[in-house]
């Protein structure tokens, strides 16, 4: 009675199963049909290194109710309108939705004389997603940095002027950070950010004393717009000699977890008396089985001459 | 006076040239059950040859069961439980020889062999293990002298070598006797025997070598024996992991490998002994002698135990405690107390009633000692590992727990079938008691022994 | 003299600032070229169920960031990359390791890093504790390894050479902190290492069967300023990463003075007793970020 209860209840369950396993393709089908194409959110930051090197980092993603990244979709990238000649370069998000694009060499020489100018991102449509194009315009900044040595304080200046003026034209109020410039980012000297005054001037101490530099005690310190909005990300450093020398000349020891060729001393004293030894004891005996055989060999002889 | 010594001198050549001819029995004829019991070793070694062949042909992945927290499995069990069986060789032939034990002479041939072969399969054991073994001769060309594997894959080959010629230097005079009596034999194997006799004469000079390399090796053998085991329990204590940092493991295992080595002669003096129908030879008294040695030995390997498994429960520090009491009252108690039940405390107590020095029972002992001996190893390399200092968490089930696949048991098998497989044939192709030994024993001078030899 | 020199000059290229500031991913693009119309495209299935026809170079990083196996051994010169792992920030979101398996191009159930949830007595609070190699300074598994295969680097990493190993796994059973991987060649995992190439961050080849991996602290991204993946993929900064000689350390949002954090927040390492000084420091779970949730299903169960 059990053992039918037990089958009937498990043939009822795979009834049940079998019957929403067929309906899946409907529903999904249905729920496929019923949503709209998503418009893709591009937004563009803009990156200026030294004025010599410019990347731009776009991303790409939609709203419903929360921000969803898109991946695997390739943004392009133009200066000023989207057209095939302001063309200048392309990348495939990353599954964040973002993706980094250098930009070219000749970029620099396209900007020089512009006081701002426009990155317009684009997106083609596909099956899911909607054509969609983004762009910021960018106040055409540049920095100038300084450093100087007041008595014995260190002070890191800075100047911001607009470019593509014919005149030097400083910019006031613009929120200035200053860095260390390390392996894995920008150490920042302070978490405030100072405004430039009317001549486009920021300065502020460097107080560290021991930051570890090279051999000469050589750091790259430099400053950054903190204002990203309207001059995007804008660096600028400076090789100064105001960090700590440091030696790290890498000396390889003998021991016990080093290389078959930085082996102890004591151990290969030890390892070679016991290995010489033994082994010499050794050798010695197969060098008497040879001399048994020997023997044996004369006594043959000598039995064949009696 | 001197009348009377003849006569004993002849008494006791008459029982030499007895024994002599009836050594040569196996090796002139093999029975059916020494031929079906040949063909299943060799039948069982190539089933772990063909699955040493689908290990590494296949994904290890499906054809082995370790995984990475136990990365160490049978293979390597299997390897220290070889390696305590060629210590054997060092305890019956050196020690009892150094210590003037004569009961050892008819003895240490069934010792040196069952060493020879341990140590020749214990290296083969370590090759299976190994992800990569076709990068073997890595170990030579970029070999570092730091590594315990290193120490142990040196002290190995020595130890085989040393073994070797102490199982072969013996033998000289009595391979030469082979090839004056044997009959029927192929040419090749004729052959063999008129190479290995090394031109032997029975000169003074080469007894006098022969002598002297024996008591040489047996001296370099004891703590090469030492060194052998020792270092390959330190492959386990250099480590950091709590159930082996432990500086009596060498020790310990040392005197495990004695109480292994006894027993396995025990076993091989009993089948060599019915089948070969040796009972005037190998008599009911080594039997006896072997047993009481079984007794102390035991009681050496429970001292050790004692000091491995109470000092650390005493304390019950937190890094000791969850794989103790797991083998305590544990997941692996039924196995741990087994263990110590077999191997130990019946070997140290039934052996003190004297029914039970008697051949038979004495030889069911030896077999339930070696067992246990071999899941000793067992218990020593493998529930440690599954109790890693930080927790075993998020992995598939399997991960946490270790159960050999059938590969792995079968490559064992097959290891173990090898090992016998040797020494069954050297004991078809060479006496597997050493005459000359024995009659020295008894007092029988070198020209005599010589008289043997020649004899047609 | 000449090595110096050239190390100043490494040391004053910029450019490099670009990767450090941004999470790059596994695009990194090179200048756009006109002629991309010859290149090899492979279809890739997105997440939101797109079929994506991209060129290869897109997919995997086009840029070859080292030639792994020629300096495998060296280290890179004057670095001595260290990580702090703040425990009051991880909530068991196992992004690192989703990160590192993506990197790495490894498959469940292979975690090179893990998340465990660890108590350390009764009455003390739960808390999850991400655990890679730590890339010891005394390494135990350098010292057993008989044929060198693990080695110590001048830039403090711990590295495999995958065409030495043998495969012995003492290494493995020497490392009081499992934190090695044996490959015994996973089929499944055997076809994906088919289909996805090594990225070129790797010191070592960890899809060669038959021998032992693990984290390798992503050394050739590090040095060139990009935070290794589970850093990167942490969405709560708990790892922080970087140069001991330069004292700072950054989780891709905060960038800390290494010695700072160290001291003021009681840094301390796992196992300090045995030794074996590790690279990875441990910030203690103290006024956690996040209430310690227990984690409803056991991860990583199929095999």
């Amino acid at each position: 009675m059990n053992f039918n209860n037990t089958a009937q209840n498990k043939f009822i369950k795979s009834l049940i199963a079998a019957i929403l396993f067929l309906l899946i393709p409907f529903v999904y089908g249905y729920s496929q049909d019923s949503t709209e194409k998503k418009k893709p959110l591009l937004s563009i930051t803009y990156y200026n290194v030294n004025s010599d090197s410019f990347f731009v980092k776009v991303s790409s993603g939609y709203k419903d109710e929360k921000f969803f990244p898109i991946e695997y979709q390739n943004v392009k990238l133009y200066l000023n309108e989207a057209d095939k000649n302001n063309f200048l370069g392309d990348v495939m998000t990353d599954p964040k939705g973002e993706g980094i694009i250098h930009l070219p060499q000749k970029f620099k020489g396209m900007i020089d004389s512009l006081s701002t100018f426009d990155l317009v991102a684009e997106t083609d449509a596909d099956v899911k997603y909607k054509a969609a194009i983004g762009s910021t315009t960018i106040e055409n900044a540049f920095l100038d940095v300084q450093i100087r040595i007041v008595d014995t304080t260190k002070m890191i200046r800075v100047y911001v002027y607009k470019k593509g003026a014919k005149v030097k034209s400083p910019i006031k109020g613009v929120e200035m950070s200053f860095f260390v410039k390390r392996m894995v980012g920008l150490f920042p000297l302070s978490d405030k950010t100072i405004s430039t005054d009317s001549a486009g001037m920021a300065e502020m101490e460097y107080a560290i004393t021991d930051m570890p530099g090279d051999s000469l005690g050589a750091i790259l310190v430099g400053a950054k717009i903190a204002d990203a909005d309207t001059y995007g990300n804008i660096f600028s450093m400076k090789e100064t000699f105001w960090g700590a020398k440091t030696f790290n000349n890498y000396e390889s020891v003998r021991a016990l977890w080093a290389p078959a060729d930085r082996v102890p001393v004591w151990l290969i004293v030890l390892a070679l008396g016991i290995i010489i030894t033994v082994w010499g004891t050794i050798l010695f005996i197969i060098y008497q089985v040879y001399r048994i055989f020997r023997l044996g060999q004369q006594e043959i002889k000598r039995e064949a001459n009696l | 006076m001197k009348n009377e010594t003849t006569a004993v001198d002849s008494v006791l050549m008459n029982k030499y040239e007895a024994m002599h001819d009836e050594l040569l029995r196996p090796i002139q004829k093999t029975g059916l059950a020494g031929k079906i019991w040949i063909g299943f070793l060799f039948c069982v070694f190539f089933a772990g040859v063909f699955a040493f062949y689908t290990q590494e042909t296949k994904s290890k992945y499906e054809t082995i069961s370790l995984n990475n927290y136990t990365m160490w499995g049978i293979y390597i069990s299997n390897f220290v439980f070889f390696v305590a069986l060629s210590l054997v060789g060092a305890l019956m032939s050196a020690v009892l020889k150094l210590t003037n034990f004569e009961w050892y002479r008819p003895l240490s041939r069934i010792a040196e062999v069952i060493a020879v072969a341990a140590i020749m399969f214990a290296g083969v054991g370590i090759i299976v293990a190994m992800g990569h073994p076709e990068r073997l001769y890595f170990l030579l060309t970029h070999g570092r002298l730091q590594s315990p594997i290193i120490w142990d894959i040196v002290v190995i080959i020595t130890y085989f070598v040393a073994t070797s010629l102490f199982l072969f230097i013996p033998l000289i005079p009595g391979i030469s006797q082979l090839s004056n009596h044997l009959k029927d034999k192929p040419k090749w194997q004729m052959w063999m025997y008129k190479k290995l006799s090394l031109s032997w004469r029975g000169t003074p000079e080469q007894w006098k070598i022969v002598k002297r390399c024996i008591t040489i090796l047996a001296i370099l053998i004891i703590p090469l024996g030492i060194s052998i085991h020792t270092v390959t329990a330190w492959l386990f204590a250099s480590t950091l992991r709590a159930e082996w940092n432990s500086t009596n493991f060498g020790a310990y295992f040392i005197a495990g490998a004695f109480l292994l080595g006894v027993a396995a002669v025990i076993v091989g003096t009993f089948f060599f002994r019915k089948y070969y129908r040796f009972e005037k030879y190998l008599t009911d008294s080594y039997f006896d002698k072997m047993g009481k040695m079984l007794v102390f030995l035991s009681g050496v390997y429970f001292y050790f135990n004692i000091n491995e498994y109470l000092v650390p429960a005493f304390k019950m520090d937190s890094m000791h405690s969850q794989y103790l009491l797991d083998e305590f009252t544990g997941k692996d108690a039924i196995l741990f107390w087994l263990v110590f039940l077999f191997g130990i405390f019946v070997p140290a107590i039934l052996p003190l009633f004297k029914s039970m020095l008697k051949p038979w029972p004495l030889t069911v002992i030896a077999i339930l000692v070696v067992i246990a001996a071999w899941f000793k190893r067992y218990i020593i390399v493998i529930p440690g590992l599954s109790h890693p200092y930080l927790p075993i968490q998020n992995v598939p089930h399997s991960w946490t727990h270790y159960v050999p696949s059938l590969i792995e048991c079968m490559v064992v098998a097959g290891i173990f079938a090898a090992a016998l497989l040797f020494i069954t044939l050297f004991s078809k192709f060479f006496p597997i008691i050493s005459v000359w030994e024995v009659a020295e024993g008894d007092g029988v001078s070198l020209e005599k022994i010589n008289l043997l030899s020649k004899k047609a | 003299m000449e090595d110096e020199q050239k190390n100043r000059r490494n040391f004053l290229k910029f450019g490099f600032l670009a990767a450090g500031l941004t999470a790059a991913g596994v695009a990194l693009n090179k200048v756009a070229s006109g002629d991309e119309g010859a290149e090899e495209k492979v279809k890739v299935l997105t997440a939101d169920g797109r079929l994506a026809e991209v060129a290869k170079s897109k997919v995997e990083s086009s840029e070859s960031l080292s030639a792994a196996s020629k300096h495998v051994r060296q280290g890179i010169p004057g670095r001595k990359f260290i990580m702090v792992i703040d425990l009051t920030r991880c909530k068991n979101a196992r992004k690192c390791l989703e990160g590192c398996q993506k990197m790495h191009n490894f498959l469940p159930p292979v975690e090179w890093l893990k998340v465990k949830e660890m108590q350390d007595s009764e009455l003390s609070g739960k808390y999850w504790f991400p655990q890679l190699c730590y890339q010891c300074d005394n390494p135990p598994c350098c010292k057993v390894c008989p044929v060198g295969a693990t080695f110590k680097r001048s830039d403090g990493i711990v590295g495999i050479d995958n065409e030495r190993c043998i495969g012995c796994k003492f290494c493995m059973a020497a490392c009081p902190y499992s934190s090695r991987s044996f490959n015994y060649g996973n089929p499944k995992q055997v076809e994906y290492s088919k289909n996805h190439p090594l990225k070129s961050c790797h010191t070592m080849d960890p899809n060669m069967v038959g021998t032992v991996s693990k984290c390798d602290f992503c050394p050739d991204f590090g040095s060139k300023g990009i935070l290794p993946a589970c850093v990167r993929s942490c969405p709560n900064g708990v790892i922080f990463y970087g140069d001991e000689n330069e004292d700072v350390v950054s989780n891709g949002e905060q960038v800390l003075r290494l010695k700072d954090l160290l001291v003021n927040n009681g840094g301390y390492r796992q196992f300090e007793v045995f030794g074996t000084k590790p690279r990875v420091y441990y910030l203690p779970p103290v006024n956690r970020l996040f209430p310690f949730k227990p984690d409803p299903v056991e991860h990583n169960q199929e095999e």
